[in-house]
């Protein structure tokens, strides 16, 4: 797939492509969290991606068509995650319920949603601080 | 996930949950309803043993929250771990709910 990233086309790498639906959330989240520590996501950032990608992926097996696909691409010190539906449900998704859109917003610094006719799609951007000394991660040295 | 009751007494019921809890997770909202039906005084929800939950399972404790609330009973969180911390951080519950760092803590009334 094509991975267009906001404000220049830097490079993306595509870090994680799986399929889900109710019965492999829990398998998601292991894979978002193999994903986030093997493209190097500071442990605390990770936890936040982890818990909005759930939240995300699970608005669409509630809300949306039941299952979906998740996108992990790094792309100069963020992670976007990008999550689709499998085509349109019984109603628009992501709905507003509850905290679980809450948590992605509060969690994510970016969240952009667009809806068309074969389904929905959410992408959450995190990103982290990498000055010098600070949260690097893997603490290498340079 | 795991979800066990004890408090014979009936003032103070301890509910334990162990593992993940999410939307998938029917056992909760069925024993927290038929727990908080009890009116104990205090109902302690020990997440000490708790890796994951998300905002459909913790909507439930909400519930269980306002319904004991209305009753004059007070709901506690005890013990959460990190992550289960920062989900409460993330959707302001940990403001709206009380939380305990054992269940063996004082009332605070």
């Amino acid at each position: 797939m094509r991975v267009t990233g906001a404000g220049g086309d830097s490079e993306a790498r595509i870090v994680c492509d799986e399929r889900f639906d109710a019965a492999t959330l829990s398998l998601l989240r292991q894979r978002v969290a193999a994903c986030a520590a093997g493209a190097r996501v500071p442990h605390d950032r990770a936890v936040d991606v982890a818990l909005a990608v759930h939240e995300l992926a699970a608005n669409a097996v509630r809300h949306g068509a039941g299952s979906g696909r998740l996108v992990m691409y790094t792309s100069e010190g963020s992670l976007s995650c990008q999550v689709t539906d499998a085509g349109p449900g019984a109603h628009p998704w992501p709905l507003q319920e509850g905290h679980g859109l809450w948590i992605v917003h509060a969690a994510a610094d970016k969240v952009t949603v667009s809806s068309g006719p074969d389904g929905s799609q959410v992408t959450a951007v995190f990103g982290w601080p990498t000055g010098p000394g600070g949260d690097r991660p893997g603490g290498q040295a340079t | 996930m795991s979800v066990s009751a004890e408090g014979a007494d009936g003032t103070c019921i301890v509910l334990r949950l162990v593992g993940e809890a999410d939307l998938t997770t029917r056992a909760l909202a069925e024993v927290l309803t038929a727990e908080a039906a009890k009116k104990p005084r205090l109902f302690l929800v020990d997440m000490s043993g708790l890796t994951f939950i998300d905002s459909a399972a913790l909507h439930e404790i909400v519930r269980a929250h306002r319904k004991l609330r209305a009753d004059g009973c007070l709901l506690a969180l005890v013990s959460p771990s990190p992550m289960v911390a920062r989900i409460l951080q993330l959707s302001g519950l940990d403001q709206v709910l009380p939380i305990r760092a054992s269940a063996q803590e004082e009332d605070p009334r």
